[in-house]
């Protein structure tokens, strides 16, 4: 009680200091709006002298317009966006990866359109051997699969499975098309999707990571009997991490079957 | 050429400053009129303060990317000088301006007044920070975004090696939430609107859980423009009703120490930990780590 006594007590009135915190508070705002200045001439300078021709540059352009900003003859550019500019001039992993992170950090309030935009850009982007291109296929499904999109899954996966030239590759790009679509209640699309790509690519039938993901969508479409037998394949599988998600799988099976009775 | 930032999106950050001179601006010009020596006026003024600071963590929430805070404790800033910028802005702007230059120099109180008392502060901060550590592994939160994981490409035998990041991370969060939520909400809520409350006749149990109201109110905006988990399936409205429930609940916790020890040393430090520890666990290394070393 004391200390609330204390405490509630007004000192008289100081309009002199309250005249102080407006001085202070005008000099914090134009120290801010003199930092800002510093920050876009600097990053607009350094972009021109890193990347002379990416203005010109038509997919430059389509990152712009695609990060909502204003016309590129305007030097005025997010931090963000100048500095993603600036490494897409370098190589194609590291452009994918700029994409990729724009998808994934993005502009404030873009919305999924631009983030699905930006991971298709990465999927363009990627090397045919990079090791990444599973990864921005699985993210691109995903928001596609989020955004109502799923009919778009399985000729994004025809498209990308006939660039790189190794069976696993390609068996995870399968995988990583069947995921999102397994996860989010459309296992008989998935299940489409497998039956489609092995009358074209027989030789992933065999391939582990095919097989996981064929047997989560048989699970997920509730046939369940037929993924117990594809999943139980797989406890002898070489790989230990689909050893133990394909034990994970039947684990769960099992439980899904005690709650069943 | 000094204007072309000003139709540019990036002046945003600048939010914070500006929230503090409008506020600094309006309490000192109507000081004549509507008095912080009279107790509706006082607590009117502090409202006002409170609504700023509101509006700004809203802002602040609507503008910054959700994983980009996780980015620059975690690895790599992808926003670089304009990201430091705004974490600048805002500590003055809420830290400095509206968390002790208006309460301080405009509506008069000191800091002591406040409850700034250095007695027992150590023992205070020291319970402060291991109740914060506490809370925050009991409930860890769900962990780091899948996709930010997915960068750092760690292999699992790997996560170890973000052990020596950890406390590097920990005293920048305690520094960045020290400021903002600890310094300037601590300040506001019960360094100012409490006793505010208490000095129109209202007991010190009124005092607190009006404050605490207006505490949970306070962090509505900001969790709104952040949007529903995305695991969550409910109606909106019973959100709300939980936000206000946990941050009532927080508040009155807060209070209640202010009350009880009649510093505001303790609230602050339990305010700053929890809040630190929450986002080292949920978003910095320590999340990632344990997202990997469990799979």
């Amino acid at each position: 009680m004391r200390h609330q006594t204390d405490a509630s007590r007004i000192a008289p009135d100081p309009t002199r200091s309250a005249w102080l915190a407006v001085a202070l508070s005008i000099i914090a705002l134009a120290g801010g709006m003199v930092c800002l200045e510093i920050i876009h001439r600097s990053e607009y300078l350094g972009l021109l002298k890193r990347a002379p021709a990416a203005w010109s540059d038509p997919q430059v352009r389509r990152f712009s317009e695609s990060l909502s900003l204003a016309s590129l003859a305007e030097p005025k550019r997010s931090a963000a966006a100048m500095r993603w500019v600036a490494l897409m001039r370098e190589s194609g992993e590291l452009t994918a990866m700029a994409w990729w992170q724009y998808g994934l950090l993005g502009a404030p309030g873009d919305g999924q359109d631009v983030r699905c935009e930006a991971y298709r850009n990465a999927l363009l982007a990627a090397p045919d051997t990079s090791p990444r291109l599973a990864m921005f296929l699985r993210v691109l499904s995903r928001e596609l699969v989020r955004s109502g999109r799923a009919d778009e899954v399985g000729g994004l996966l025809r498209a990308t499975i006939q660039r790189p030239r190794d069976t696993q590759t390609q068996a995870r790009l399968l995988a990583a098309a069947m995921g999102p679509l397994t996860h989010a209640g459309h296992p008989e699309e998935a299940l489409r999707l497998h039956t489609s790509t092995l009358a074209s690519y027989p030789q992933l039938a065999g391939q582990d990571r095919v097989r996981l993901a064929f047997g989560r969508a048989l699970a997920a479409a509730g046939r369940k009997d037929q993924a117990r037998e594809v999943l139980a394949e797989l406890l002898h599988a070489d790989s230990p991490r689909v050893r133990e998600r394909a034990q994970a799988e039947l684990r769960a099976l099992r439980g899904a079957r005690s709650d069943d009775h | 050429m000094i204007t072309d930032w000003l139709r540019a999106p990036d002046v945003w950050v600048l939010t914070p400053l500006v929230a503090g001179l409008v506020c600094a601006l309006a309490l000192t010009l109507t000081r004549r009129w509507l008095p912080p020596e009279r107790p509706l006026w006082l607590i009117c003024r502090a409202l006002v303060i409170c609504a700023a600071l509101s509006a700004v963590y809203g802002v602040a929430t609507a503008r910054m990317p959700k994983s980009g805070g996780a980015a620059v404790l975690v690895c790599f800033s992808s926003h670089g000088s304009l990201s430091t910028l705004h974490m600048v802005s805002r500590l003055v702007g809420c830290g400095l301006i509206l968390g002790t230059l208006i309460p301080c120099l405009i509506e008069g109180r000191s800091l002591a007044q406040m409850g700034w008392r250095w007695r027992r502060a150590g023992w205070y901060a020291v319970g402060g920070l291991a109740a914060g550590l506490l809370l925050a592994t009991a409930a860890p939160g769900p962990g780091p975004p899948p996709d930010l994981a997915e960068a750092l490409s760690l292999r699992p035998e790997r996560g170890w090696a973000l052990v020596p990041m950890l406390p590097v991370s920990f005293v920048a969060a305690c520094a960045a939430f020290g400021l903002l939520a600890g310094w300037s909400e601590e300040n506001v809520f019960r360094g100012h609107l409490m006793p505010a409350l208490a000095s129109a006749g209202l007991s010190p149990r009124w005092a607190n859980v009006l404050q605490a109201v207006v505490f949970a109110f306070y962090h509505v905006p900001a969790h709104a423009v952040a949007g529903t988990p995305a695991d969550y399936a409910g109606p909106a409205w019973a959100l709300v009703v939980a936000w206000l429930i946990v941050f009532g609940l927080w508040g009155l916790l807060f209070g209640f120490l202010r009350q009880r020890t009649g510093s505001i040393v303790p609230g602050f430090a339990l305010h700053t930990s929890s809040n630190a520890m929450r986002y080292v666990f949920r978003h910095g290394p320590l999340a990632v780590m344990v997202a990997r070393l469990h799979g």
